[in-house]
Parts: structure tokens; sequence; C-alpha cells
């Protein structure tokens, strides 16, 4: 059984840049390619990989979600209030409700695309600033420190088990079931149809609506639980809690190799695509770029690497609004 | 007692609002052999796969397989008693594998997850039958046509079809790859499976078909054995019918004369040459044409599809350059770089796709009408919506287009109207030349009428017209002189009065 990649080709050569940029920064500051380094830039990016899966299964289906990052600051400031009120509910619990409340919001998202018709791009712009709003609603503006927090919420994220925290665990655990998802189910399957070529796949009997609703709840429940597993982590919640997050996650995802135009994208280009994000951002320090020029250059390698992916696609490009009757 | 045919339509019959598609069609079909399925543009033959094919149902008629009376009421019912159909632009998915768009609706699966292996195995069978050594894995956007082709075949052998359709299959292969494919339908027949094969080639048909059923109108006019007939026959059934007189009368024009501003018996004198194309080539397209316009003359173009029709009068407008050739209009050449270098030289056209190209639905009569003349309504680059609406005020009156005012949507107006305000937007540019692709489309006869009216008007006051359209009888009734396009070359040049539906027909159609 091989995980069947899209372009083994692309995906082989952003796994070798990635690990060249390992070895070269590992010779020049030995302390970067420590297990101990390693485990925490993996922790670093263990957010993200979850969130960049969750919106791989959008984008896949032609959708887009902005709303990922403000979801996430909501569902995290809701368990993060929970917790405080009452400290002795059992943590998993709350990051079980985490995800419901966050596949809520997703669903939220799922049903204006498909009953309502309305594109991705404007549905997520404004669910973006109606959850952002919420948390500040239901916090009244006050921040939850960690203080405010149990001493088991915060402490089950970094809870090591064989080496690895269990944020780590979670990312590994969610990249394999997302791998196997969408290459042995029917559901998984019907995601890629759909973005591939809408008009047959409502031929063959899949509602294209429907498949992009699904994708936009299970976005939501990703991000629910990385709203609990942000705010444990950080030990704090407030307002603008990963904000400017989801920018992040597109760009992992489209450097990945999803394709904005819909109908490809693979587990393995995605999760290569997070750590070759996480190893730029944790080089940068190293490197000794000055904090106020990391987020620039964090920028423009971003805007490289998806002007040279968007390149090698060639052919089609669509636009992210579709307009009506074309 | 014999079995019953595998397929038998009778009486079929379907309307899209004022417009009857089908109307007594019949159609019986066994087992084991190949059927083509014949008729002229808008007869009715992809109303009726559509039928077939589960997207429509019929208004009326019944439908027997197998004996059984049937409903098909999508899709998946078609597919489910074993109709498949292949057309180009078809259901494929263009970023996932070969295996996976032949089983596309019914992947095998192991244990409730898809079995990809097996997927392969059986697809990589598939394709080994049908003599192709396409990779399973491979994805299907690197395919040429002809391989797409294979694709879906397969995918309907993977469905065990009974009956397959193909609605052009050789349109766009050469020749070593139709002939690949015909070899897979005598495969398909030797299986015992029915073919429909809707195709304009008769070499083709006579060749592979072993029957014959021709549509005209929305209706079968005829049905056979292929070898009880011949060209010429089938040419009749396809065009045969009496001209209406729902044409203005034509001004009788000497044939060819070359005599500038000779005046005509009953007639305005029938212009100068204004338009001369000389050995116009267009890469791909269309290559070696050559024909001559005066003014007051209506030149009718006809083809089938991929004529090159289209793409000719989009080098004429300026919106394609072509490759080599010399256009020249009252004697001097044409260089056009763009449709606005067009509409400067006095040229207009009214494109076939009147949604998306000919008009802007959204906006109002008004907009649309100053549209190409905004420059010369503006003062000194500022809009002037007075102008404007004098301007719409005075083309709705002219046209008679029915309506609320200047200031309604034009989506709001009915197709024929639409079309009214399309031309009164360039007739308000003051052409010398007019191009019309298709111009009475998707409109209703009354309104069909008007449009044809005042084209014949517009000619006698001495605007030359160049008519694209795909309805014989409406090339025949109007225009002065006919020139048939056939695979990207002239065919032939005929004067209207002179010659018949066959005549055209045959020259679009015959090597």
């Amino acid at each position: 059984m091989t995980v069947r990649t899209f372009k083994p080709s692309r995906e082989w050569g952003l796994g070798l840049l990635t690990l060249a940029m390992v070895l070269a920064l590992s010779a020049h500051w030995p302390q970067f390619a420590t297990a101990a380094s390693l485990r925490s830039a993996l922790d670093d990016t263990a957010i993200l990989i979850l969130l960049a899966l969750g919106q791989m299964l959008v984008i896949v289906t032609r959708g887009i979600d902005l709303s990922v990052a403000a979801n996430v600051a909501l569902t995290g400031m809701v368990v993060a209030l929970i917790n405080h009120a009452h400290p002795d509910a059992p943590i998993v619990l709350l990051a079980a409700l985490a995800m419901l409340l966050g596949g809520g919001l997703g669903a939220f998202n799922g049903l204006l695309v498909w009953r309502l018709g309305l594109p991705p791009i404007v549905v997520t712009l404004g669910s973006m600033a109606i959850f952002r709003g919420l948390v500040y609603v239901v916090s009244g503006g006050v921040w939850v420190t960690s203080d405010k927090m149990s001493p088991a919420f915060q402490e089950l994220v970094r809870a090591p088990f064989l080496g690895f925290s269990t944020l780590s665990w979670l990312a590994l655990l969610g990249t394999i079931a997302a791998a196997l998802w969408i290459r042995y189910s029917r559901a998984g399957r019907r995601l890629y149809l759909v973005g591939s070529n809408p008009a047959a796949a409502a031929y063959v009997g899949v509602d294209p609506g429907r498949a992009q609703c699904i994708a936009f709840t299970l976005s939501g429940f990703v991000a629910g639980l990385c709203g609990y597993l942000w705010v444990a982590r950080f030990a704090v919640a407030y307002t603008d809690v990963a904000a400017g997050f989801e920018l992040q996650v597109i760009a992992a995802c489209v450097i990945g190799g999803v394709s904005i135009n819909g109908g490809s994208g693979s587990v393995p280009g995605v999760l290569l695509g997070c750590l070759f994000l996480g190893v730029v951002r944790n080089a940068l320090p190293l490197i000794g770029v000055s904090p106020f020029w990391q987020m620039a250059v964090s920028g423009l390698v971003i805007t490289i690497a998806v002007v040279l992916n968007e390149r090698g696609r060639g052919d089609q490009h669509r636009r992210i609004l579709e307009l009506p009757n074309t | 007692m014999s079995p019953p045919p595998l397929l038998r339509l009778s009486a079929l019959g379907k309307r899209f609002g004022g417009v009857r598609a089908l109307e007594e069609a019949h159609l019986t079909l066994e087992a084991g052999t190949v059927t083509a399925l014949i008729g002229e543009n808008g007869a009715g033959k992809s109303t009726l796969v559509k039928i077939l094919t589960g997207v429509y149902a019929p208004d009326q008629g019944e439908i027997e397989f197998d004996g059984r009376r049937v409903r098909i009421a999508s899709p998946s019912a078609a597919e489910a008693l074993g109709i498949s159909v292949i057309h180009q632009e078809s259901v494929v998915f263009e970023d996932l594998s070969i295996a996976e768009n032949v089983f596309v609706t019914h992947p095998p699966r192991r244990h409730g997850l898809i079995d990809w292996v097996d997927m392969r195995r059986r697809a990589g069978a598939l394709l080994r039958q049908l003599e192709s050594g396409l990779d399973p894995r491979a994805l299907l956007r690197g395919l040429s046509v002809a391989e797409r082709h294979v694709v879906q075949i397969a995918r309907a052998l993977s469905h065990e079809a009974r009956l397959v359709i193909m609605d052009e299959p050789t349109a766009a292969l050469s020749q070593h790859e139709a002939d690949d494919l015909l070899r897979i339908v005598a495969r398909l027949r030797g299986e015992g499976r029915a073919v429909l094969y809707i195709s304009h080639k008769f070499e083709e048909i006579f060749s592979a078909a072993d029957r014959y059923v021709v549509l005209r109108d929305g209706s079968t006019v005829g049905a056979g054995r292929i070898t009880d007939t011949n060209l010429d026959e089938l040419v009749r059934l396809m065009a045969g019918r009496a001209v209406a007189q729902l044409y203005p009368e034509r001004r009788s024009a000497p044939a060819r004369s070359a005599a500038p501003g000779g005046a005509l018996p009953g007639g305005a004198p029938m212009g100068e040459e204004i338009l001369r194309v000389h050995q116009l080539c267009c890469a791909d397209e269309f290559e070696g044409v050559s024909f001559a316009l005066r003014r007051g003359e209506i030149l009718g173009i006809y083809g089938l599809v991929g004529a090159g029709r289209s793409e000719l009068m989009q080098v004429l407008f300026g919106l394609r350059r072509p490759r080599s050739g010399r256009i020249e209009l009252h004697g001097q050449p044409l260089e056009l770089r763009n449709p606005g270098d067009a509409i400067r030289s006095g040229i207009a056209f009214v494109p076939e796709d009147r949604q998306n190209q000919g008009a802007v639905l959204g906006r109002s009569i008004r907009d649309n009408v100053a549209l190409p003349s905004l420059a010369r309504l503006g003062l000194g680059g500022w809009a002037s919506t007075a102008r404007e609406t004098a301007l719409a005020a005075e083309w709705i009156a002219q046209l008679q287009v029915r309506c609320q005012g200047p200031a309604q949507a034009l989506q709001e107006l009915s197709g024929g109207n639409q079309q009214k305000v399309v031309l009164g937007k360039w007739l308000a540019t003051a052409p010398k030349l007019l191009i019309l692709d298709e111009p009475t489309k998707g409109i209703d006869i009354g309104a069909k009428m008007a449009v044809h009216r005042l084209m014949r008007e517009l000619a006698t006051q001495g605007l030359a017209v160049i008519m694209v359209s795909s309805e014989l009888p409406e090339v025949l009734g109007m225009s002065d002189r006919i020139l048939v396009m056939r695979r990207g070359r002239v065919a032939a040049q005929f004067d209207a009065g002179s010659t018949s539906a066959e005549q055209v027909l045959h020259a679009a159609t015959v090597a």
C-alpha cells in the first residue's frame, strides 16, 4: 500500500529542499539539529500541520476557508473559560467539546456555501470576522491567562509519550488519518471528484455543494481541536489568538502542492509544506534575522514558493471568486 | 419467436418552451449492431441522446428496453440499464488517474475500503481489451482526445454496457486514431453490444454501420439497412423539405457579376465590392479562404461544427490573428490588431454567444446600445447620459423593441428583443460591414422573422452582411450567395437562387 503522491517529482523536490535547509543550518548551528531542538520545532509546527490538513480538504473541493484562525481563537477561548469555571472537568471532554464547537462553526460555513450557493471566499471572509468578534463577546475582553487555567489543562499537550509530546502525536495521527481517509474512503474520493470537475461530479450523482459542506465541517472540527491545543500550549486565551494564521495555513497547502483550482493535493505534500515553513520560521532567529524582518522575510519566502508552485502548474488558472454563468 | 429489440423508442416528443426539439422520433436498436444516427444541426440528435442518458425526460412517447417499458429518470438509471455515452465534453476528471476515471461511479472495494490494486488491475485489463497501451495509473490530463475516448469506452465496458452511444467520436481525431476507434466499434458489435453512432462523416457511416436512422426537424424520416441506401438518398432525407415562405423576398442578382453598381430589376443597385479576402489562413483553424462581398449583399456561410466559420469571422473582426493572407476593405489592405481597429474600420460583429459575448445582460438597454459609441457620445471624456438615452430610444423605436424603456435591464427582455438591442448597438456605429454569427439562434419564430426582415432591409440600404448559420433553411432563404466551409476550407460557393439544399449539404459534409 503506497500512499500515492500526485506529482512525485514535486514533493521530492520540496522534501530535499527542506532537508538541505536543515542540514545547512545544523552544519553552521549544531544546536539546531539536537533532538530537543527538533522536537520543539515539530511541536511548533504541529498545529500548522493539523490546520493545513483540514484546509487541504476544503481547497481540494475548490473552496477556501479564511475563518480557520478565528475558529481556533473562538473555540480556544470557550474551552479556556469553561476550564476556568470548572477546573475539574476532564480535559479530554473539553477537547471533544472544542471539536464539536469547531465543527459547528465549520458547518455554518458549509451550509452557507451549499444551501445558499455563496462563494466560499465571501462566506469565510464574513465568518472570520463574526467568529473573532464572538471571542470578544464571550470573554468580555478579558484575557484567560495561565493562572486561571488548571494545571491539567496546560499539561496535557506537553505530556510526553515515547519521546514526543501529545501535540506532536496528534499531528502524526491526524496526518495518517487524513491520508487514509482521502485515499481509501468513497467520501474522501468524492472531494477530489467535486474539485476536479463539479459538473461531471453532479452528473455521476455526487452533489458538489454537499461535498464542500462536508469539507468545511471537517476543517472546522480540526480547527476546534487546535483551538484547545493552541490556548493550552501558549497558556493564554485572548481575542487575537492566531491572528493572521490562516495565511500560513493556506501558504503551507499551496507550497505543498494543493492546487487552488481544486481536485489535486496530497497529504505528504501538505506535510512537507508545513515542515518547510516550520524550518524557515525556526531558522530565521537562528540566522540572526532581526525579529522586525522575520515577518517580511517569511512572507517573501512564502511568496516565492507559491509563485514557483503555480508556474510549475502551467495550464488552467481560475479565479477564487466564481462568477455566475461561466 | 425472436427476442425483442434491445431498445425501441416510439413517437418520442420533447419541447423546450416554444421549441419542439423532438416531434415523432422513432428508433429501434438490436444488440450486436451499429446504427448510424444522422441529421443536420438542430434535428434533435442531442436531445434524443440526452433522453436516453437520463438527462431529460420525454414529454411523449415510450421507451422500451429489452421489451419492457422503462423510465430513464437520471444518468445513474441509464447506467444501471447499461446505457453509456461517449462524447467530447464528457464526464472526465483530469486530475485523477485513468483507473479511477473508469471506475468513478463504482470503485472496487474490499472491507469497505477502496481497493486500488484491484481497480488498477481491472482497468488495465479493459484497456488491453481495447488494444490500448495506456497505463491505468496515468492521469487523464495528459491524454489526447483519442485516448480519452478509449478511457470512456473502458468505462462503458466496466458497466457491462449494452448500448454504447458515440457522439461524433472521430471529430477531433487523426485518420489513424479514427481507424483505431472504428476497430473498437467493430469489436463492441462483435461482443453483442449495440452501438448508436452519431456522425456527419458518411465514409465512416458506410464502412462501419449496419443500419441508419435519419432525423429531421425532430422526427424520424427514414431508417433501414445501410446496404439498402446510398449517399444521395441519405442527404435527401436529411435536407429535403420545401423551404417555406418564411423569408423576405431576395432581390434577384445576376450570377457573380463583377460589374459594380449595376442596376437590377426590382431592387436598388447592388453596390461595389467592399470586402475581398484572399487566401486567408489561420493556424489549425482554416486555410486558403478567399471570397468577395459587395455592398447590399448577404453572404451566408454554412458548414458543420469544426468547419472554421466562427474562427474566420473572428479574424475579420480582429479577435484572432491570421497567419497569412490578405483582407481588403474598399480596396485598401486591412490590418486588424484588435476589435477596436475593426470597429473603426466600419466592421460590426454580433457573436453567437449573446449571453457572454454579445451583450451585457445585467445592464440597461441604454448602456448596451451606447457601448461601442461611447467615445462619440461623450463630451470630452465624460459620459453623457442624455445622449446615450436618446440614442437608445431612437433604436428602440426603429427596431420596434418591446420593452419598458431604455432604462430596463437587458436580461428582462425576451431573446428576440435582446438580439434586436444587440443589432441596434452595432447599427448605431453606422458600419459598412455587418457580421452576424447565428443571429436567430434560440429565438422564437416571430422574432426570427423580424430579424430576417431587418437584415434584408439593411442590405437593401447598402450594408454588406455576412451571416454565419447552421440552419440550412435560413441560409438558403436569406442569403444572396452561399459560401460552404468544410474542415477549414471553402468547399463551394453558390448563388443562392440557383442551388438546392442537397447541393449545399453535400458540399458541407462530403469530401
